[in-house]
């Protein structure tokens, strides 16, 4: 019995897991196999996917009257608010929203620029604005990057301009 | 009260008086000799030649009785005895060495060795016969009797200093002989726990390292490797030392020898009373 607990006192030396060694890292590559680099918070650590998933953002569409709508229509010649949703099916995060379109669309995303907080598998519904100038093409393609822990989520969507 | 003291002081006088053995005195009879008035007593010349005829003629296992026939002078303790040992001596000492020559060419070692002990009791000299004997008792009977053969070891280094077997076999019986290798292992397993001890180090260190600043993935991967195969081995060792240093101490604590020298019923052969 003794031997045993002498051996069970031992094996509680054995190295410490990679998910809670804290390896430094800048990027997902700087990790060992199995891992991913946690820059949430600036941890700026390792971490086992089998122990927690990194962030994963995924675009839900626009919303209108609370309703996921394939596009909006936006009027040219005057500044227009609208709404939008994504979800989190990761974990925990800041997220930087940003929009942008074609050079005749001024878009802007009206979420916080440090990033908003977004829970694991929580849902987010933020802002942005629309100015289209006269003439722009229609339908305009709107590209969304949403930047949590490092990594880059790239989706798009098409608003409508009316004249 | 006085009465009761004086009672018992003259009872105690009493008591002593007849512990002393009464003196037997014979009006008109001649002295008790106690010395024979030349050379040796008839009956003591008498017993040596009857055992000198006997040594030749009894069959070998037989040789003890007439043993005990030859020493009948040296072991009783009557002044008349005592007074003569010294001339008896020289025959004494050629009838044991013929009686334990035939003993040992018969194969009666233990008789052999009776023989020759008393001969080195009453010569007072080293003896190589008795030491051979007595070596060959004692590795005849090392191992079921592993303390009796301790004795005779001693006894025929004693007789004669010389030998090499009985010297041998004396050290032989009083060592431990897993005292080499159970230190070994003590100091192994203090060497395990060393180096277990800075293999765990090593993990440390790169785990430190590993913690400090950011690196490329294969030399994270790289120091990983290492810091699991450090881990492995340090875990090892850390497991290992305990039960082999233990393991050699109980090793070399069986190995004491656990039988101290003691006699047979058949030594020393020559009991002087």
């Amino acid at each position: 019995m003794k031997a045993l607990a002498v051996v069970a006192g031992l094996a509680g030396c054995a190295a410490t897991p990679i998910d809670q060694l804290g390896i430094a890292c800048a990027q997902d590559s700087d990790c060992p196999a199995e891992t991913w680099c946690d820059l949430r918070f600036h941890d700026d650590v390792c971490r086992d996917y089998a122990a927690l998933q990194p962030p994963a953002i995924v675009f839900d569409g626009l919303l209108v009257a609370d309703q996921i709508v394939p596009t909006i229509t936006v009027p040219t010649h005057s500044v227009t608010f609208h709404d939008f949703r994504i979800h989190n099916t990761g974990s925990e995060t800041d997220a930087v929203i940003d929009f942008t379109g074609p050079a005749c669309v001024d878009v802007d995303s009206l979420t916080r620029s440090d990033g908003e907080l977004i829970r694991a598998g929580a849902v987010f519904e933020g802002q942005f604005t629309t100015f289209p100038d006269p003439g722009c093409a229609t339908p305009a393609t709107l590209a969304i990057a949403v930047t949590a822990s490092g990594r880059t989520f790239m989706f798009s969507t098409t608003i409508q301009i009316s004249p | 009260m006085r009465s009761w003291i004086l009672i018992m002081m003259m009872c105690g006088a009493a008591s002593a008086a007849t512990e002393v053995a009464p003196e037997v005195a014979v009006p008109a009879a001649p002295a008790i000799a106690t010395a024979p008035a030349a050379g040796l007593d008839p009956d003591v010349v008498a017993r040596l030649d009857e055992v000198d005829r006997d040594v030749a003629r009894v069959a070998p296992a037989e040789l003890d009785r007439v043993l005990e026939r030859a020493l009948v002078t040296f072991e009783s303790d009557d002044p008349f005895s005592i007074a003569q040992r010294a001339a008896a001596r020289p025959r004494t000492l050629a009838v044991l060495t013929k009686l334990g020559e035939r003993a040992r060419a018969a194969g009666e070692l233990v008789i052999a060795a009776r023989a020759f002990d008393a001969r080195w009791a009453i010569s007072g000299t080293h003896d190589v016969q008795l030491a051979e004997v007595l070596t060959t008792w004692a590795e005849r009977d090392a191992a079921t009797q592993p303390g009796v053969a301790l004795y005779l070891a001693r006894r025929a280094r004693a007789a004669d200093p010389a030998s090499g077997r009985a010297v041998e076999l004396d050290d032989d019986l009083s060592t431990n002989h897993r005292a080499v290798t159970g230190k070994l292992a003590i100091v192994a397993g203090v060497v395990a726990l060393a180096a277990g001890i800075y293999a765990r180090t090593r993990v440390s260190a790169i785990e430190d390292d590993l913690r400090a600043h950011p690196r490329p993935g294969g030399e994270v991967d790289a120091a990983l490797a290492d810091r699991d195969r450090y881990d492995m081995i340090g875990t090892g060792l850390l497991i290992a030392a305990p039960i082999v240093s233990f393991g050699g101490l109980a090793w070399m604590l069986s190995g004491n020898p656990s039988h101290e020298a003691s006699s047979p019923g058949e030594l020393p052969a020559l009991v002087d009373r």
